[in-house]
């Protein structure tokens, strides 16, 4: 569907060497048979109720078996069986294209399997997957921190730790904060998503559905607002100094009122909120923090999950507002879809950690380490930042068109985001705060963003919705053209001016 | 992968002076961790491993720890291998709460097939071991609608809040980290140390003993209508490589299913045929409610999951589980491959006759008093699980010695030979609180892997225990 030739910026990059050869399994039977083995486990005789090889299923069949036995907690947008990812595409196994404006939760920055990631990945399999990094280390680990050193968004951030997931990191990072400072108070914002551990669900207050049921989880833990209109309560017309004055007197308070500062251990929150609605945070705001911090000597951890590598245009979000952080933990985009996470903070916070208090047995696989090395040249000498610019201009210029329409204006509350970290808030008819600015008697739609992302799966356009509010956001690779980007424009706006008409 | 398939032509190439710069020498590797990985994370040597290969690694590291349990299969094994290059050229992510994946879908399949009972039925992948847990906490919490969490003294089951609130072997996890997750209760497990008994006190005593103490439990601290789980490891791990008596489990078998408790077994490190059978709770006949997995089964990729009955599974509500990365396409290719080939090759013998092999050379290590046997106290494990836990100074159990009253033994004798072994090209790891030594190698190890473990593990005893007599001589 959508395709374009390979970039000069890949042939330019020095270690890509492309291994495209795949063995097949059969052809590898030959091999396992090495010649120091010489107690060579037989072959166990089938019984009935196995199936080698699987047996020949059609996508139907296998998309009946993952809903039976797969469990019903994961919930899942559709039951397509995909089979392949190329740059913006993902193939299900019936053959459809799908455009993929999701990058499956703002991962696969690159597009899907980019050829030096997965040249490097390929690489990095034969020689060595697993190297336990609290037994030794593994050349791709130490090669991964080399690559980030230069391009943290501030050199005192010079000590890492990665583990596998962002919940992990963002549990890392309260380790960090409550072992280097002796505190255990963690502040958290309003609208907040970190995780789904204990720890990091504890600090979670996107949705409830993270967690419910699961309590108690992780104590020590307080909430304050962010500058959001819709969470605290006020009109999106409120102007955004006094969005950040009002964030600014609940933190005020929290510190009165509910916890003293010196028991707070850090404030942790998202440049862009992700889950709580894509919601930048203005940077006064960010800075107010940073002096509150100084002042108390609480620790101030800025969550790049999802914001991190180019997704908002900067390799770091913080480097819009000039933030420093103490703590910054990253994970997503780092490997391109390989299970990879870390966090980064100065050496003098980190040495205070006792010998053996970080770890995990899966942490900094070798294997993901390589994807993120090569991932890491990608994002450093393709012109990542430029095509991003460009791209969120044209996204937003057709998303502010669909707010200025007659035909669909009175659908959209807001559009927001930063860089490729993009979404739109529909209006809803139950909550009056969306409707302002809105002339009487205007009938507005129910559930405009899950109608949308409907009518834009229809036409093989993978879309996400977010927040507990009626947002849909639009986080396609970095890399899409403007061709995939019209093209998803065009679906977009049929979308939206659909909904306006079926009402 | 075509090259004219994926474009991005339209991304400049920036123009560098040079390079962005890749280190390759060891020397400065070093260097780099030294300055910037953080100290929290504390580590046996600083050798840098660059290659793999079944149970060697670079210069002739002869490996006895498969990376604490996980490359089952030796590295590199050439099936895993191929299943993660072709994957990774085809879709590395698939976002699981967006769509299927082949591979994942074919992986449940793989591990229905393995499951200790049909009851086993509906799964769930996450990253790591203690995500797994976490996972497990979530479905017992919800399908009981209880808050309370019973676990072994000497349990390990992870680092995150969730599984570190249930970890007890030792407090270097979670030390300076708190208040973790509350309601979580422990309970005796019958180990003759930790319960402070001899250690030749009878097995049926030390379980008597740990009944008891968990019935008491759930009288004095935590009702059984309060209790959503126990959990369990059916072989303590990072506690110090105990076996959990048949007895016993079967006991918190009829307890749980008596007070509709789960039984959670935390297979993560005993799964996969590391003791001998497809998972550990077998050897006891027991089918717990939940068996909880990692490590051994995608030969070094990060997976984990849960398994348990649907009727549970089916409590938790659509979203209430989840995770950016979980059940990553390329790590269910790999776990694919690596169970694929333990259904279709005899793991089991080899397991089974490497494991007589490795305990028979062991005791004969420890009979062997005139030439350092002296020092270990006792071999256990399972399987390929396997521990020497040697005198300890510390302990009024296991201090004693032939060298005099007036002599101290060394603190920690199991990280001395640990040394000695590394020296001559073997690496072991140590675990628990007391100075215990634990081998957990490839599953598909040889007999002459093991002869030559055997050969410089009796070098090593015997250099560790003649210095001690020769200072003790002094």
């Amino acid at each position: 569907m959508f395709r374009s030739a390979l970039p000069t910026s890949l042939r330019a990059v020095p270690r890509a060497r492309i291994a495209t050869t795949s063995l097949p399994l059969a052809s590898t039977r030959a091999l396992i048979a090495t010649p120091n083995r010489t107690a060579q486990p037989a072959l166990k005789q089938d019984t009935p109720d196995t199936d080698m090889p699987a047996p020949v299923r059609t996508t139907a069949q296998w998309a009946d078996f993952g809903r039976e036995h797969i469990g019903r907690g994961l919930g899942r947008l559709r039951d397509h069986v995909i089979v392949k990812g190329e740059g913006m595409e993902l193939i299900t196994a019936d053959g459809e294209r799908l455009l993929d404006f999701t990058a499956g939760i703002g991962v696969t920055n690159l597009g899907h399997c980019h050829p030096v990631v997965s040249a490097a990945a390929a690489e990095q399999v034969s020689s060595l997957v697993h190297m336990q990094c609290s037994i030794m280390f593994s050349a791709p680990y130490l090669q991964l921190i080399e690559r980030l050193l230069p391009v943290m968004p501030h050199p005192s951030l010079d000590s890492f730790f990665f583990w596998n997931s962002g919940a992990e990191a963002v549990e890392a990072a309260i380790k960090l904060a409550r072992q280097a400072t002796g505190r255990q108070a963690i502040v958290c914002f309003q609208g907040g998503y970190h995780g789904r551990t204990m720890g990091s669900g504890a600090i979670t207050r996107s949705k409830t559905i993270y967690t419910q049921g699961t309590g108690p989880l992780m104590g020590g833990v307080f909430a304050t607002a962010y500058p959001y209109w819709h969470s605290l309560g006020v009109t999106s017309e409120t102007p955004e100094a006094e969005l950040v004055r009002l964030a600014e007197h609940h933190l005020d308070m929290l510190l009165r009122q509910q916890v003293a500062p010196n028991e707070v251990a850090a404030m942790i929150i998202e440049p862009v909120q992700g889950e709580g609605g894509y919601v930048p945070c203005p940077p006064a705001f960010l800075h107010h923090l940073r002096a509150v911090c100084d002042k108390h000597g609480i620790l101030l951890i800025a969550d790049e999950v999802q914001t991190g590598f180019f997704r908002t245009g900067k390799y770091f979000c913080v480097e819009h507002s000039g933030l420093r952080p103490d703590i910054m933990v990253f994970a997503k985009g780092v490997a391109n879809g390989f299970p990879l996470s870390g966090i980064v903070s100065r050496k003098e916070l980190m040495d205070k950690m006792d010998v053996g208090s970080l770890g995990g047995t899966y942490a900094g696989n070798a294997v993901a380490c390589a994807a993120g090395v090569a991932s890491q040249e990608v994002f450093q000498t393709g012109e990542i930042e430029a095509n991003v610019a460009a791209r969120s201009e044209q996204l937003y210029n057709a998303l502010h068109a669909l707010k200025a329409s007659p035909k669909t204006g009175h659908l959209i509350a807001e559009i927001r985001g930063l860089g490729l970290m993009t979404a739109v808030e529909f209006r809803m008819p139950s909550d009056p705060l969306t409707l302002s600015g809105l002339a009487p008697n205007t009938h507005v739609p129910k559930d405009i963003g899950k109608r949308v992302q409907q009518y834009c799966l229809e036409r093989n356009l993978v879309t996400l919705t977010t927040s507990c509010f009626d947002t849909i956001r639009f986080i396609p690779a970095l890399i899409v053209s403007q061709e995939e980007m019209q093209k998803a424009i065009d679906i977009i706006t049929a979308a939206v001016e659909n909904v306006a008409r079926e009402g | 992968m075509p090259a004219a398939l994926l474009s991005t032509t339209h991304i400049r190439p920036l123009e560098l002076k040079r390079a962005p710069h890749l280190t390759t020498s060891t020397a400065g590797l070093q260097d780099i961790a030294e300055k910037h990985i953080t100290k929290g994370l504390g580590r046996l040597r600083d050798h840098v491993f660059k290659e793999g290969k079944g149970l060697r690694e670079g210069r002739q590291l002869l490996d006895f720890s498969s990376g604490i349990g996980v490359t089952s299969l030796g590295h590199a094994h050439p099936d895993v291998t191929a299943a993660i290059i072709a994957q990774a050229q085809s879709i590395i992510h698939v976002q699981c709460a967006i769509a299927l994946s082949e591979p994942y879908v074919q992986l449940v399949e793989s591990l229905l097939a393995m499951m200790p009972d049909p009851s086993l039925d509906s799964f769930f992948f996450w990253n790591s071991g203690s995500e797994a847990i976490e996972a497990a906490i979530k479905v017992a919490r919800t399908s009981t609608k209880r808050n309370n969490i019973i676990v072994m003294q000497g349990g390990y089951h992870g680092r995150t809040s969730g599984a570190a609130a249930l970890t007890r072997s030792k407090t270097s996890f979670f030390s300076g980290t708190g208040p973790l997750m509350p309601c979580v209760y422990t309970t005796a497990f019958p180990y003759w140390h930790a319960l402070g008994f001899p250690k030749d006190t009878p097995e049926d005593v030390l379980v008597d003993h740990a009944i008891m103490q968990v019935e008491n439990l759930l009288q004095q601290q935590t009702a059984p209508e309060d209790t959503a789980a126990i959990f369990l490891e059916p072989v303590i791990g990072e506690g110090g490589y105990i076996p959990a008596p048949t007895r016993y489990v079967q006991h918190l078998r009829e307890l749980c299913t008596k007070h509709g408790i789960l039984l959670v077994a935390d297979e993560i490190q005993t799964g996969f045929y590391r003791t001998g059978k497809p998972f550990a709770i077998e050897h006891s006949g027991v089918v717990p409610d939940v068996i909880v997995y990692a490590k051994g089964f995608a030969n070094g990729m990060p997976i984990s999951g849960i398994v348990t009955r649907k009727e549970i599974m089916d409590s938790m509500a659509p979203g209430s589980l989840g995770g950016t990365y979980s059940g990553n396409v390329v790590a269910c290719a790999a776990a694919l491959a690596t169970t694929r080939y333990m259904r279709t090759h005899d793991i089991a013998a080899n397991v089974n006759a490497r494991s007589e092999q490795i305990f028979q050379g062991l005791k004969a290590i420890q009979e062997d008093t005139a030439n350092g046997g002296w020092i270990i106290e006792e071999v256990r494990g399972k399987g390929l699980m396997v521990a020497m836990e040697f005198k300890d100074p510390q302990s009024k159990l296991t201090s004693k010695h032939h060298l005099g009253d007036n002599v101290k033994l060394p603190a920690y004798l199991s990280k001395l030979v640990q040394d000695a072994c590394l020296d001559r090209g073997l690496l072991t790891l140590t675990t628990s609180i007391y100075p215990v030594l634990r081998m957990i190698p490839a599953l598909i190890l040889s007999e002459e892997e093991v002869d030559e473990m055997l050969r410089i593990m009796a070098e090593s005893v015997k250099e560790v225990a003649s210095k001690v007599e020769t200072q003790a001589r002094a």
